[in-house]
């Protein structure tokens, strides 16, 4: 049965990550947006056939055919968003990161738990082939014993002061809305949380510097005596720098996992001085192949009952692993993540 | 000075020695006088000394206007404390020594002999990073907020030419892959960036190599005067079979501007279906540390590495293994 969605929310990542993924797939129909913009919730009803507006989250959670919530919100609503759609007997999937808080984020996976509903976090590199490559080289001992991990991120970020993700207690800058993957990475690779994590940040642009949100952060990630892992996340890229680049190394006793600029299929064209990097997707941080996967496992694991690949508590150790990072940002010293 | 510039080789138990050693013979304006050695690379150094025609010896002998020192850092002092007063100039290989006091009294040996000291460190010499830092000394990236560092080797235990195993003796070496390779980039790290490192973060362990007695990764943190964030990551991370002996990236973001260098050497690589082989590689940052030594000889100029600059890398890199004793934030000074 294909399971019919509400949208909570229409903007960047709807536009530029779902949408594409929404119209290639059968696993999933969608029914009802909503988003406090009537103008994008009449923008986004048109790119979907079978989906009519509703004025509010409350209202299109309470609809008859909406069996399930996409919260695709600025990170702060989050957690207000999904527990309405929990209460009204909704499963939710949730753009990452699950919240801006550990509590908010805890908030959230109680109230699926004891609503018997399930709550899956939009971690869409866990379905990206490139990341899911190297996550089973990595667990099928193709490096030995990993005791390194890096993983940078980097991109020029073009939202406008004043927008969320610049804003600290909003989207949290840098360090929240791009680390929340890197975290979730490092635990996903090696199978458990960190001990610690110490962190520099920046607020070197002057959107970050009136926003308060970093933006590049420096993240060591202890994991006990033999393994670390480091995360750089960063917006200040130059803009003629390209709009999204990554590398990943995954140093073991038995080998060395790399995945850069080189592997990445990406032409590189030098026009002036600026380096421009053309797109093989709308958001090079994930393919539209990777949000496709996405969406029809959430469809088929609500079905069938079987486990998300990224269940709430797994969620909520990438937000413990960022909050942590952002305490040592302030005090100074590695602070540890409280289980 | 017309006349070829006389030089010996003290020790040949630095890796880079097989590289000097037959640029040196080969160079027009140096007379490659003897090589010395008397511990467990003796016979190395022998038929190198055969290979470019040149004399052995097992202890030095004199009769020359500079040497190239190979030793191992632990008899640098004793080394520099014999060849400085006879008014040897030196170009001493790295790291400068294993302690500060070390690095301090053979500075200052130096300077009261008034000899040239230098100290090689190779991505001064690499043409990637020469011309980010031109760009940044142009002023083309602006301010230098953000900088990656990786220097990532293989474990030097089988390095054709010669026996380096005392690198993972830390009777002998003092460090592990971190200190070994790292402090390469450190010195990258202050040149390109042009300040002095403030506070540093370090995690450093054996995980890679668990049976060896030194450590062979690790990571730092660095905070730099003027707020600059850096971070480095270093060891012997490259298994055997991988096909670069190196990696060697820098990552700088300016406020105007970004760039990033990779790959330090053109190499000739051949790969067949199971393995690839270097067969050839342009060792610049060899060339131009022996040309910047000789030249600033010749000229009698101050070198552009100075033993002033050994000691600072060598201090960031002390500070980076206090941190990780310590599981915190250290100050470098």
């Amino acid at each position: 049965m294909t399971l019919r969605i509400g949208i909570v929310g229409a903007g960047n990542i709807f536009e530029r990550g779902y949408l594409p993924a929404l119209l290639e797939t059968d696993a999933v129909r969608i029914t009802a947006v909503t988003d406090l913009d009537p103008d994008r919730t009449a923008a986004a009803v048109a790119r979907l056939p079978d989906a009519t507006p509703e004025p509010s989250a409350a209202s299109l959670a309470a609809r008859d055919d909406v069996d399930a919530v996409l919260v695709l919100t600025p990170t702060d609503t989050h957690a207000d968003l999904a527990i309405i759609a929990l209460e009204a007997g909704r499963h939710v999937l949730c753009e990452k990161p699950m919240a801006r808080s550990v509590a908010d984020a805890a908030r959230m996976a109680d109230a699926a738990a004891h609503a018997g509903l399930r709550l899956m976090i939009g971690h869409t590199r866990r379905f990206d082939e490139r990341w899911t490559t190297m996550y089973e080289a990595v667990r099928a001992g193709r490096v030995g014993d990993p005791v390194y991990l890096f993983r940078s991120e980097h991109a020029f970020n073009g939202a406008p002061a004043g927008a969320w993700p610049w804003l600290d207690e909003r989207g949290g800058g840098a360090l929240w809305d791009v680390g929340i993957h890197v975290a979730d990475l490092f635990h996903w690779f090696l199978g458990e949380p960190p001990v610690t994590a110490f962190t520099k940040l920046l607020r070197a642009r002057p959107e970050a510097a009136e926003g308060r949100g970093s933006d590049a952060a420096v993240v060591t990630f202890d994991f006990g005596p033999a393994r670390h892992a480091v995360l750089s996340v960063s917006w200040i890229h130059p803009p003629g720098w390209g709009p999204f680049y990554a590398t990943t190394e995954v140093v073991g006793t038995g080998g060395k996992l790399l995945a850069d600029d080189r592997d990445a299929h990406m032409t590189t064209v030098v026009a002036g001085t600026a380096l421009e990097v053309p797109r093989y997707s709308p958001l090079l941080s994930a393919t539209a192949t990777a949000f496709r996967r996405e969406l029809e496992h959430f469809a088929t694991a609500v079905e069938t009952g079987e486990p998300f690949r990224i269940e709430p508590n797994d969620a909520l150790v990438a937000v413990r692993m960022i909050d942590a990072a952002e305490r040592s940002a302030r005090s100074g010293r590695p602070e540890p993540i409280v289980p | 000075m017309s006349a070829r510039l006389r030089v010996g080789i003290v020790g040949f138990d630095h890796p880079h020695v097989l590289r000097f050693a037959p640029m040196l013979a080969a160079h027009p304006h140096v007379s490659l006088e003897w090589i010395a050695e008397d511990g467990v690379n003796r016979a190395a150094a022998e038929a190198m000394a055969n290979t470019l025609g040149t004399r052995f010896v097992p202890e030095p002998v004199g009769g020359i206007d500079a040497a190239y020192v190979a030793t191992r850092p632990r008899q640098h002092l004793d080394v520099v404390g014999q060849l400085a007063p006879e008014g040897t100039h030196l170009l001493l290989d790295k790291p400068i020594a294993l302690t500060i006091d070390q690095g301090e009294a053979i500075i200052d040996l130096a300077r009261r002999a008034g000899i040239h000291l230098m100290v090689p460190f190779n991505p001064r010499g690499q043409l990637g990073p020469q011309a980010v830092k031109a760009r940044i000394d142009r002023g083309e990236l602006g301010e230098i907020l953000l900088v990656h560092a990786v220097k990532a080797g293989k474990v030097p235990l089988t390095i054709p030419g010669l026996d380096a195993s005392w690198l993972t003796d830390p009777a002998e070496a003092g460090f592990g892959g971190f200190g070994d390779i790292g402090i390469h980039a450190l010195d990258g790290l202050r040149w390109l960036i042009g300040r002095e490192a403030r506070r540093v973060y370090a995690r450093i362990h054996g995980g890679v190599r668990p049976e060896l007695r030194v450590d062979s990764i690790g990571s730092a943190t660095i905070e730099w005067e003027g707020g600059t964030i850096s971070t480095l990551t270093a060891g012997w991370a490259n298994p055997d079979g991988y096909p670069f002996f190196l990696d060697a990236r820098f990552e700088v973001v300016g406020s105007r501007g970004a760039a990033r260098v990779d790959h330090p050497y053109q190499e000739v690589q051949l790969a067949d279906t199971s393995r690839s082989e270097r067969l050839a590689v342009a060792r610049n940052d060899a060339v131009w540390n022996l040309e910047s030594f000789i030249g600033a000889v010749r000229r009698d100029e101050p070198p552009p590495i100075t033993g002033e600059d050994g000691l600072r890398a060598l201090e960031l890199l002390l500070a980076c293994y206090r941190s990780a004793d310590a599981g915190a934030e250290v100050d470098v000074r």
